[in-house]
């Protein structure tokens, strides 16, 4: 793949990253915001009591999201092995142990934030 | 037009599929486009309630059933077939063409067979040229030859077994029912129904059984994954719908499949393989709709595979043109390509939000409906469930798919833009994402039950709100755990799913015994061993190639595909010769009438709702000439009024013997029942005659020994 290829310069979309973010934040709070105003105003149809609340399914959103995506990574421990994995033989001609499975990554890989997410 | 109603629909695309190999450069790309769209013209020649039917063996088969239900899918599967075959444009091979027409013809098929061993024929038919699509790849990539042959023979292998559930599951079918007709069956009914259950679950990725569909959709070609994921999946959810709709246990298998795959798209780096984990998660809302089983939720069900169909077919097209320029897949070694890829950018956006249920979009006016079905049966749990899952589905194809392969970190990728064929197609998946997001009425008009479907409304100010705070808020959470650095890096890694079981300590197993018969046999059959091997030199002298062609020895797989090639040559010819009109035609009819009548009889007489469906299909099964139909209305109306009959005696035994504590009500409920018994008895006697003697004379006529021997 990529040896040390020079990326292409920015674009608009790069440039703007962090302005996308707060596009998101601010329709989030008008989401709310239009949440608070159809509850007094107009007609909630629904099936169960918690979708009632005000909110309830930004909260939805928000906790099912991170809950999963941290689950995930607790699950990774578990599953995670190196991608050649399967190629090794099941039974060696000398007995030779099951591969170990792979440990953590390094810590260099797990911080390396995205460029697009430069709050700079 | 008549003579071409004759053919099953999809027949079309497997004929023509045998001459693509003598055309050549454009000729050959002009065709295989032309089929697909040939084969759809051949559809809308049949009309809704279409009934084909023929007789082999003494079996009677009903090779072609359009219906509503079938409609959908058949529709959805030529859309599917033209848009793969426009993507698979550059492919020189005819190899894959073949394959992909012969697959989706025979999904098609499928999805028009009336009876249970057209379905098997052509579900078989399926496995065996959709296997093609991922062996391809080993023939462009000589260096993966060897991995993609292991995945296409565990692949195959999973998918023959299913079938060959199906086969079992419809001869104990057959053994309890009397009858192959492909309706609604009871788990409880048959044995055979469980076997068939469980040949669909295989299909339809049920937790546990999903397996293959992660292990070898992303390991075809780049036009292959998309040809697979369109067909197979969808198909067992089809079959599900016909065979199992309102079946309790799918609800919660369905929803364990949103749940549980979720997790593994969050971590997997194979793009194509978060895409295959994606479509297990979306099949289970479908099998959820299948199990809650109301006209909304069967409705759901059935827009949700035609909206899914497309949707994910955009997805992954968009990642197989990343693919075709970049040479990879994996969401470590990609990043930035909106850059030198902006069109294949937007359409991957739009799948994205497609699937993730975004308002204005395909996924959003069919998912609703299965999430509102749910709700009007008042299942929290399940329900609670699905918004999970599709804030899930909002993370791993709504925000992974296309933020890591054209955002993220630039990986310095200067490639060119997908190419025109593969925009296009892209294009047309994209328009009828939006087309459907933004018109459901026209969609809604071609389900199963095109009333309920024009009273639901899904874009409700609640729902639009709703469904966008919870996109909304998951895509909060993203941005929140991005910048926090907790969001997990894609790693080139793999991670271990049921497959293990069978690719690690199974296969251990097998070669450890192996291992030891062996010695075991070298120690002790030794000598036999040495006599038998002269022996058996001596036939190899006699009988080997090229002296005796037919001591080759014979792979299970050349056997399976002859078997194959045998059935579907047979319904090929039963299909043109018993549809031949005239006699023919009233001989297959008069058999589908006796096989009805003698279904009914089959059943348990407690067993009232499968009585009572038994009598519909009866009632509304399509005949030509009058006799045949006075016979028909004679045994409805008899079997009806018997069932009638029964259910009210059941009723008088449940309420018991009057007595002086009886209260009054109780005594008008037993005083009508006696009556409503009574007027039944009576259009018993009237109807017994013309059913009895009629079905007699044609049994005598068209089927003089086969119900006499049993």
């Amino acid at each position: 793949m990529s040896d040390a290829r020079e990326p292409l310069p920015e674009s608009a979309i790069e440039r703007n990253a962090v302005n996308i973010q707060r596009a998101v934040v601010g329709v989030c709070v008008l989401l709310l915001l239009a949440d608070v105003a159809f509850t007094f105003l107009g007609h909630r149809h629904t099936h169960f009591g918690f979708e009632g609340y005000i909110g309830v399914y930004a909260l939805v959103g928000f906790v099912s999201y991170v809950g999963l995506v941290l689950s995930a990574k607790l699950l990774r421990k578990l599953v995670m092995r190196p991608e050649d994995y399967y190629d090794a033989p099941v039974v060696a001609a000398a007995p030779v142990s099951e591969p170990a499975p792979v440990s953590e990554p390094a810590p260099a890989t797990e911080v390396a934030p995205d460029t697009t997410e430069d709050p700079s | 037009m008549n003579a071409l109603t004759q053919l099953f629909p999809g027949a079309l695309m497997i004929l023509g599929a045998c001459f693509v190999p003598l055309f050549r450069g454009r000729a050959r790309s002009a065709y295989v486009l032309a089929l697909p769209l040939l084969s759809a013209a051949h559809l809308a020649l049949f009309s809704l309630g279409h009934q084909g039917s023929a007789t082999l063996f003494g079996y009677t088969l009903e090779l072609v059933r359009v219906d509503a239900l079938s409609r959908i899918f058949g529709v959805i599967f030529h859309i599917a077939a033209f848009l793969c075959c426009l993507y698979a444009f550059h492919v020189k091979r005819p190899l894959e063409h073949v394959a992909t027409l012969v697959y989706a013809g025979a999904a098609i098929g499928a999805t028009f067979a009336g009876d249970l061993l057209t379905l098997f024929v052509f579900w078989e038919l399926t496995a065996l040229s959709s296997v093609f699509l991922i062996l391809a790849r080993g023939l462009d990539e000589p260096e993966r030859r060897e991995r993609v042959f292991r995945v296409s023979m565990r692949y195959l292998v999973i998918q023959v077994g299913s079938g060959v559930l199906l086969l079992a599951g419809t001869l104990l079918y057959y053994q309890g029912t009397r009858s192959l007709h492909f309706g609604r069956m009871n788990l409880e009914e048959s044995p055979g129904a469980l076997f068939i259950f469980l040949a669909f679950g295989i299909k339809a990725a049920f937790p546990l059984l999903h397996n293959w569909v992660q292990d070898a959709y992303p390991e075809a070609s780049v036009s292959g994954t998309v040809v697979l994921a369109s067909f197979t999946t969808k198909l067992a959810i089809y079959a599900l719908a016909r065979g199992f709709a309102g079946t309790d246990v799918l609800i919660p298998i369905g929803a364990c499949m949103t749940a549980f795959p979720i997790f593994f798209a969050v971590l997997e780096n194979d793009l194509r393989r978060v895409l295959a984990y994606s479509l297990n998660n979306q099949l289970g809302y479908m099998v959820v709709g299948i199990g809650v089983g109301t006209e909304l939720a069967i409705n759901g069900a059935a827009a949700h595979a035609f909206a899914h169909i497309l949707y994910k077919g955009l997805l992954l097209m968009s990642m197989g043109a990343v693919l075709y320029r970049t040479g990879t897949i994996k969401a470590s070694e990609l990043g930035g390509l909106h850059k030198s890829m902006p069109l294949t950018t937007a359409f991957c956006i739009i799948g994205a939000l497609s699937i993730s249920a975004f308002p204005g979009l395909s996924g959003f006016v069919t998912k609703s409906m299965i999430v509102s079905a749910v709700g009007e049966a008042h299942l929290l749990v399940i329900f609670g469930v699905l918004l999970f899952a599709s804030a899930g589905v909002c993370d791993h194809s709504g925000i992974k798919i296309p933020f890591f392969t054209f955002f993220a970190h630039d990986q310095g990728w200067k490639v060119q833009e997908a190419p025109k064929h593969m925009l296009l197609a892209m294009g047309l998946a994209a328009a009828l994402c939006i087309g459907i997001g933004v018109f459901p009425s026209a969609l809604y008009a071609l389900l199963p039950f095109p009333e309920a479907a024009a009273q639901y409304h899904a874009y409700e100010t609640t729902h639009v709100l709703t469904m966008l705070q919870l996109l909304f808020f998951a895509g909060l959470a993203f941005i929140t755990l991005v910048r926090l650095g907790v969001y997990p890096p894609e790693l080139p890694a793999i991670n271990l799913d049921t497959d293990y079981f069978y690719r690690r300590p199974l296969k251990r197993f097998v070669v450890e015994s192996y291992a030891l018969a062996s010695w075991v046999r070298e120690r002790t059959w030794g000598m036999a061993l040495g006599l038998r091997g002269r022996a058996l030199a001596s036939l190899r002298r006699n009988h080997e190639p090229p002296r005796g062609r037919l001591g080759e020895p014979w792979t299970a797989g050349a056997t399976t595909l002859f078997a194959a090639l045998m059935l579907f040559t047979l319904l090929l010819l039963t299909s043109s010769a018993g549809c031949g009109g005239g006699e023919d035609a009233e001989a297959n009819d008069a058999r589908l009438l006796l096989d009805r009548v003698g279904a009914i009889e089959g059943v348990p007489e407690q067993a009232f709702e499968a009585r009572m469906e038994r009598v519909e299909v009866l009632r509304r099964l399509p005949l030509r000439g009058e006799s045949l139909i006075a016979v028909r209305e004679a045994c409805a109306e008899m079997h009806g009024a018997l069932l009638e009959a029964d259910v009210q005696n059941a009723l008088i035994h449940s309420i018991g013997a009057p007595d002086e504590d009886t209260p009054a009500e109780e005594l008008a409920r037993l005083e009508r029942a006696f009556t409503a018994a009574e007027a039944a008895a009576a259009r018993v006697v009237v109807h017994r005659d013309a059913c009895v003697d009629g079905t007699a004379t044609l049994r005598a006529r068209y089927a003089p020994d086969r119900r006499g021997s049993e």
